[in-house]
């Protein structure tokens, strides 16, 4: 009857339950956006796991926030913060690559995601190496890195213990700071199960405790440490003055990455650096407040070279891959340059009803939610609006979002932005347009002609009147339905009366054309 | 270079095409806790954090490390080579016999003139390892590591109990303040603030210890600040 009265749960039935769940995400990564929205809330384990993550993560965050008027003050530094950062970029840029080049870490530039592809596999193939292990990176997930590697014979391997999941599942991260929130700990056992073997090779035991199956997993895990020949990890930040890679995590596998293989490659995006090491406190104390609800992680790593002559540990080269992939043209426009101050924390995606809906995967791209929406389309190795352009619709512009960044990205102003360029006519788009990639993408000529008529009628009173008029003679001739609107919707049906009838009934209006008389008179009411 | 180089000049050209982000350089420094608080904001935070807190003196410490290995039967204790190293073996030979100890004193590739022994020994052999905090945060409930020939970076991060050495008299408020006591100073190759044993929640946010870090944190507090309490008393 109930699942304890089984007793060992039947290996292969546990191994077609996770192939369907591998297919399932397979087969929804291919959709269109609609269609996987769609998917996602038909699905009634994935809507829970994203409903309890959400909860979790936004009454954690509230427990270390206590007090509104501090975080409001915490955030105006830490947008300050970023700003002042990002007003030198290509100073600190500069300085950090001295600093860095100083300290014994070789920097190099990528433009593009293929350029930094190259730059991690040429490093790996001057070595020799076959084998890496990875701390959590999204940049990494960016450049999409692993199948780069791995169409080239080396075996990469996650270490975070969510994106190891992730990897085991043969998905992608649902989001940026906890990769497997889509799946519950029945799913992950048998995943662990089926899927992962024990450093002697048998099948991990069926375990539905998560102390049993992080034990588990990080004996596997363990022995790939100490064998690795390439730890990759990511920046939380980069401190040009000292030549610093600043890495946060609880695990202890980013340090693992960063300080167990002979060689370390960390990639990050060219955003991420500061300029001394006084401007960390600021974005140290937001992070994991804003990301896990936590005033600090366990480790905060400060990398500063790799192994000195006299040290016996640590890796013995550490390289520094700075990528652009967008960031450049985003840091030139002036209402997109704010999006850069992002430090990554997911709150945005914490607090989106939307994301907590539809979950991270419904988006398709590696940044999901508000930010996602906002740096998708910029990021040259992500196709633009032309490919991404459904997603910016998944937003009820409630501006939760904007209200939870930790560093005041306006994402609510960018999103609406992104959406009108959209459905703009190619011809209206000028410098001051986000000029995403594949603007007008979104553009129908039916719901052109729609608005058009829209505008018409509200700027020509005598039009507006005869189709309010025509509504409220009409309302009885309404359809039934009409889709898509009335998929999820009933139909609403127009009021027998239009509201300039009711106000002169009401003796707010005296005439028709009065509406203007009206409220200058209300106008003087309220001042009297 | 071309890469870095169009790199820098498209941020180059942004630059001059915009007005400076406002700077906000006058906001005062963040507010820091009153140090009246720092010992037991600290001593909570670690708690919560799962770490054990053992508080001993400058002149005992090196006994209650020996009673903490013996109550916790500690199979192994990986040394760091300093200077006080020599006679903290005799203690612990005297006063926990049943401990093997280890030196780190050669690299990890040819450790005891056997090479790739370290790395497995590591792995595989070692219970604890023993490090020393250079400073404390009290704000955030964190111990300060500089890795070094003397603090190995792997020392604290691969046994699976980290024991870690740590004085009052090394306590800041927190982040601000120990960012600002550093400037200007040369960093050690890792600068580490550990804040409890390793620990992920990334299963149905379920918190797990030992994630791939130490198991175990236990933190060996040594009173040389005379508090107001025991001044009193």
């Amino acid at each position: 009857m109930s699942e304890s009265n089984m007793t060992q749960p039947n290996f292969i039935e546990l191994t077609e339950a996770v192939n369907r769940e591998e297919h399932e995400f397979a087969d929804m990564a291919s959709r269109h956006f609609k269609v996987r929205a769609q998917m996602a809330l038909e699905n009634d384990t994935l809507r829970a796991s994203f409903r309890g993550a959400s909860d979790f993560l936004q009454a954690k965050r509230k427990s270390v926030f206590p007090d509104q008027a501090e975080l409001e003050d915490l955030r105006d530094r830490g947008e300050a913060a970023r700003q002042r950062s990002l007003a030198n970029l290509p100073e600190l840029l500069e300085l950090l690559e001295t600093n860095l080049t100083a300290n014994g870490v070789q920097v190099h530039w990528a433009e593009t995601a293929t350029q930094a592809n190259q730059i991690i596999h040429g490093i790996m193939a001057a070595n020799n190496a076959k084998t890496v292990v990875k701390g959590k990176s999204m940049v990494s997930e960016e450049i999409e890195l692993n199948h780069y590697l791995e169409a080239r014979g080396i075996e990469c391997l996650e270490s975070d213990m969510g994106e190891y999941l992730v990897q085991l599942a043969k998905e992608a991260p649902s989001h940026i700071v906890m990769p497997v929130i889509h799946k519950n700990k029945q799913q992950i056992a048998q995943l662990m199960h089926t899927r992962a073997t024990t450093p002697d090779g048998e099948p991990v035991p069926y375990s539905e405790d998560v102390d049993d199956l992080i034990g588990n997993a990080r004996a596997i895990l363990r022995q790939k440490f100490e064998q690795a020949d390439v730890g990759v990890s990511g920046v939380n930040m980069a401190i040009a003055e000292t030549g610093t890679l600043l890495l946060v995590e609880n695990e202890g596998n980013g340090r693992m990455s960063t300080t167990v293989p002979p060689i370390h490659i960390a990639v990050t995006g060219i955003e991420k650096v500061v300029r001394s090491l006084t401007d960390v406190p600021e974005l140290l104390t937001l992070l994991p407040r804003s990301a896990t609800g936590q005033l600090i992680t366990t480790y905060v790593n400060m990398i500063s070279g790799p192994r000195k002559a006299d040290e016996l540990d640590g890796p013995e080269q550490v390289h520094m891959v700075l990528l652009d992939n967008g960031r450049s043209k985003m840091f030139n426009h002036p209402d997109l340059k704010p999006t850069l101050q992002c430090i990554r924390c997911g709150a945005c995606m914490n607090h989106c009803p939307v994301y907590a809906r539809i979950g991270g995967h419904a988006y398709g791209s590696t940044y999901p939610g508000p930010i996602g929406q906002v740096v998708t389309p910029q990021l040259d190795s992500a196709g633009g609006l032309g490919a991404n352009g459904d997603m910016i619709n998944a937003c009820s512009l409630n501006g939760a979002c904007g209200e939870a960044c930790p560093v005041r990205i306006p994402l609510p102003t960018l999103i609406r932005k992104l959406r009108a360029e959209s459905v703009a006519p190619v011809a209206t788009q000028h410098d001051g347009t986000l000029h995403a990639n594949g603007a007008g993408r979104n553009r129908r000529m039916k719901e052109a002609l729609i608005w058009q008529g829209w505008s018409q009628m509200h700027r020509h009173p005598a039009v507006y009147r005869l189709g309010t008029r025509a509504m409220t003679l009409g309302r009885a001739l309404m359809p039934g339905k009409l889709a898509p609107w009335t998929n999820t919707r009933s139909m609403p049906k127009p009021a027998a009366k239009t509201l300039h009838q009711l106000a002169r009934e009401a003796g707010i209006a005296s005439s028709a054309t009065s509406t203007l008389t009206g409220k200058s008179t209300r106008t003087a009411e309220a001042k009297s | 270079m071309s890469a870095r180089n169009n790199i820098l000049a498209r941020l180059r050209a942004g630059q001059t095409n915009q007005t400076t982000a406002s700077s906000r350089d006058e906001l005062p420094p963040l507010a820091t806790l009153p140090e009246a608080q720092w010992r037991s904001r600290f001593m909570e935070l670690m708690a919560a954090n799962h770490a054990d807190i053992v508080e001993t003196t400058a002149q005992s410490w090196q006994q209650t490390l020996a009673d903490e290995l013996n109550k916790r039967q500690v199979g192994s204790l990986l040394l760091a080579n300093r200077a006080e190293t020599g006679a903290l073996k005799d203690t612990l030979a005297a006063q926990a016999s049943a401990v093997a100890l280890q030196v780190f004193d050669s690299s990890v590739e040819h450790w005891q003139g056997n090479p790739g022994s370290m790395r497995s020994q590591l792995f595989s052999n070692t219970d604890a390892g023993l490090s020393y905090a250079s400073a404390v945060l009290a704000e955030t409930g964190s111990l300060v590591l500089e890795t070094g020939p003397q603090e190995p970076r792997t020392l604290s991060l691969v046994p699976p109990l980290s024991i870690i050495v740590a004085r009052e008299s090394d306590m800041v408020s927190g982040l601000t303040d120990y960012m600002a006591g550093r400037a200007g100073k040369a960093m050690p190759t890792n600068l580490l603030f550990v804040s409890g044993p390793s620990k992920t929640a990334d299963i149905q946010q379920t918190l797990a210890y030992g994630a791939h870090g130490p198991k175990s944190l236990l933190i060996l507090w040594i009173n040389d600040v005379a508090s107001s309490e025991e001044a009193s008393s």
